[in-house]
C-alpha cells in the first residue's frame, strides 16, 4: 500500500494499524510547520513510533521504550495524517 | 552454505533468507532464460502442522541488469497471500489434497507478479496458486502432478512457479564449518583425522522456490536474442533479494498486524558463497541491505580473500604456492565482480564493465550444453558457472579451487597453482532425484512422511 492508499484507508478504518515513525509527538498548534528533510541520524535502538488507530476519533498509540500509551488527540492525528499525505512510496 | 543462514540477522528470518540463485539458458527451451531464487533454508520435510510457506509480509524480487551498470533494468516482484478455509481446525489439510482447489486443503497460498522496466510497472498475474508442501501419501498422494499444476504460463510470455522443491544445493556443511575441514583431505588438516567421503546434510531437506522462465528477448537491452557471445548485449547481470516493510506493529489484543513504510531489503544474493565466504561477519548484515552497485566496498575482500590465507595454514605444506601469492586476486574479481573479459577464456566472455558488483553474469548467446559438466567453465563447459549458474553446477568445488589458486593463471600465466588446487573438493555429489529436466528444474520435494528414512 502506498501513502495515498494508506491515508484513504486510515480515513475510513475503525482499527487501522498502519504505523508512522515520527521524530517527536508534540502539539500541532504550538509547533511550526513540519519541514521535509533527509535523515541525518541513525535509527535509535529504542525507536519512538506513533501509529494511528482511528483517524476519525483521533486515536493514536505512541510506543516508546518498552511501553506505549494510547491517546485521543485529534490535533496530533491530523498533523500525522498531513505528514503521511506528503510521503511518497519508496521502492 | 551457498547463502543459507549466511548472515546474523537473516539467519533469524528464514522466509526472507535467499539461499540460492540460479540463472541459465533453459536447456529444453533455449529461447528462454530460467531464473530461480530459493528461500527458507533447511526445511525439514516433516515440519507440520504449519508447513512451510512464503512470507505474506515479504516482497521477493528478481533483478536483471542488461546494460552493465549493476543497476536493475528489469525487476520481477512476487507478493504472497495466505488464505485459510477453516479457522476452526488445527489441520493444514482435512483429507487428501487432489488438486490446487481441493476443499480438503485448508491453508493455501497465492501470489501476484509485477514486472518493472523502462516502460513502467505492470502486473503480470495475480491469484496464482502455490502448491501445498509435500506431506505424505495420504495428504498429497500425487505430488508431482499437483506441483505441475502450479506451473503457470502467463499471457505476457513468462512461465512461473512458486512453491516447495528439493534443495538442489549440495555441500558438506558439517565439515566445512569445522575449521575448514574437507573430509577427503582431512588427514592433511592441521588437526588431522582419517580421510573420509563427504556428507551432504541438504540431501534430505527442502526449500521454497520462486522460478521464472522468461523469453530472452524480454530481458536484453534491445529486445534481441543475441547469437554473438562477444557482444556486450548478450550478458545479463542477475541477482535476487527480499524486502520487508520498515515498521511492523503487532496488535495481539485484536489479533491484527499492521505494516508501514518503505520496503527495506533484508536479503540479497548473486554469486553463491559471496556473502557467506567473502564478506566478513561484521559486514554481512549491511551487505544484505545494500545493492550490487555499491559492492566496490567489498572489492578488497575479493582481492585478498580470507579463505585463501587460511588454506595454507589449515593444510600445512599442501598449498605452498598459494601461501606465497600476495598479489590482488584479479581472477576472483573477474569471476565474482566484473565478469570475465574477452580473451581470458577462448570463445567466452561475461564482462559487464568496470563497476564491481556481485551478480550472476549470464551470457545468453552461449547455448545450453549437450553434456553439462558440473565444474562449468573450469571443466570446459562454457554454459555453466560462472556463466550464470545451473542447478547441478558444483559451485562449492569451483569456488574452492578458484580461491585455492586454480584460476589465477588466467590473469597471470606465470603462476603455477599448487597440485592440490585442482583436486580440492568437499567430496559430495547431488545424488538422484535432486533435479528434473523441465521447469522448474529442481526435483520433487521430499515428503514429510518418508524423510528422514529410518
Amino acid at each position: 500500500m502506498n501513502r495515498r492508499n494508506f491515508v484513504k484507508k486510515a480515513g475510513t478504518a475503525v482499527t487501522g494499524a498502519a504505523a508512522l515513525g515520527v521524530a517527536g509527538a508534540a502539539s500541532a498548534n504550538a509547533e511550526p510547520e513540519a519541514e521535509v528533510t533527509e535523515p541525518s541520524a541513525a535509527v535509535p535502538s529504542e525507536t519512538l513510533v506513533a501509529y494511528v488507530r482511528d483517524v476519525d476519533t483521533g486515536e493514536v498509540t505512541v510506543a516508546s521504550g518498552t511501553g506505549e500509551t494510547t491517546y485521543r488527540d485529534k490535533a496530533l492525528v491530523k498533523r500525522l495524517v498531513k505528514a503521511a499525505r506528503s510521503s511518497e512510496e519508496v521502492v | 552454505m551457498s547463502s543459507h543462514r549466511e548472515a546474523p540477522e537473516i539467519s533469524k528470518d528464514p522466509v526472507a533468507d535467499n539461499t540460492d540463485v540460479y540463472a541459465f539458458v533453459s536447456p529444453d527451451r533455449p529461447d528462454t532464460v530460467t531464473i530461480i531464487t530459493n528461500y527458507i533454508p533447511l526445511e525439514g520435510p516433516a515440519g507440520g502442522p504449519n508447513f512451510f510457506e512464503f512470507g505474506d509480509d515479504v516482497r521477493y524480487s528478481i533483478y536483471i541488469d542488461n546494460d552493465g551498470d549493476a543497476k536493475p533494468d528489469v525487476v520481477y516482484q512476487f507478493s504472497f497471500e495466505s488464505r485459510l478455509r477453516n479457522p476452526n481446525t488445527f489441520l493444514y489439510n482435512t483429507g487428501p489434497i487432489g488438486s490446487l482447489s481441493d476443499p480438503n486443503w485448508n491453508r493455501r497460498q497465492f501470489y501476484s507478479i509485477r514486472r518493472k522496466d523502462r516502460h513502467g510497472t505492470k502486473t503480470l498475474g495475480s491469484g496464482l496458486a502455490s502448491p501445498p508442501c509435500n506431506i505424505g501419501p495420504r495428504s498429497t498422494p500425487h505430488y508431482p502432478s499437483l506441483a505441475q499444476a502450479a506451473v503457470h504460463h502467463l499471457p505476457s510470455g513468462e512461465t512461473v512457479f512458486a512453491g516447495q522443491r528439493n534443495d538442489g544445493f549440495f555441500v558438506d556443511l558439517g565439515s566445512i564449518f569445522d575449521l575448514g575441514d574437507l573430509r577427503p583431505f582431512q588427514n592433511l588438516h592441521l588437526i588431522p583425522t582419517p580421510a573420509a567421503p563427504g556428507v551432504d546434510p541438504l540431501k534430505d531437506l527442502n526449500v521454497h522456490t520462486i522460478a521464472i522462465q522468461v523469453p530472452i528477448r524480454q530481458l536484453t537491452r534491445d529486445g534481441s536474442k543475441p547469437t554473438n557471445q562477444a557482444s556486450a548485449k548478450a550478458v545479463l547481470g542477475i541477482w535476487g533479494g527480499a524486502s520487508r516493510r520498515r515498521v511492523k506493529v503487532i496488535d495481539a489484543a485484536n489479533d491484527a498486524r499492521g505494516e508501514s513504510g518503505p520496503w527495506v531489503q533484508v536479503s540479497r544474493l548473486g554469486n553463491p558463497l559471496f556473502n557467506e565466504v567473502i564478506v566478513p561477519l561484521g559486514k554481512k548484515d549491511r551487505w544484505n541491505g545494500s545493492n550490487p552497485v555499491g559492492d566496490w566496498a567489498y572489492a578488497a575482500n575479493v582481492e585478498h580473500p580470507e579463505l585463501a590465507k587460511l588454506l595454507p595454514v589449515l593444510y600445512p605444506g599442501v598449498f605452498p604456492n598459494l601461501a606465497g601469492l600476495s598479489a590482488a586476486r584479479a581472477d576472483l574479481v573477474a569471476i565474482l565482480l566484473t565478469g570475465l573479459p574477452p580473451g581470458i577464456v577462448p570463445g567466452f566472455q561475461n564482462y559487464t564493465g568496470k563497476t564491481p558488483a556481485d551478480m550472476l553474469r549470464l551470457n545468453v548467446a552461449i547455448p545450453p550444453a549437450a553434456n553439462p559438466k558440473p565444474l562449468g567453465i573450469l571443466g570446459g563447459d562454457l554454459a555453466g558457472y560462472p556463466n550464470g549458474r545451473r542447478v547441478a553446477d558444483d559451485v562449492v568445488t569451483i569456488e574452492l579451487r578458484a580461491i585455492a589458486g586454480a584460476t589465477y593463471p588466467l590473469v597471470n600465466p606465470g603462476y603455477t597453482p599448487d597440485g592440490a588446487a585442482s583436486l580440492v573438493t568437499d567430496g559430495v555429489n547431488p545424488g538422484p532425484g535432486r533435479y528434473q529436466s523441465t521447469f522448474p528444474y529442481l526435483g520433487t520435494p521430499h515428503s514429510g512422511f518418508d524423510t528422514p528414512s529410518s
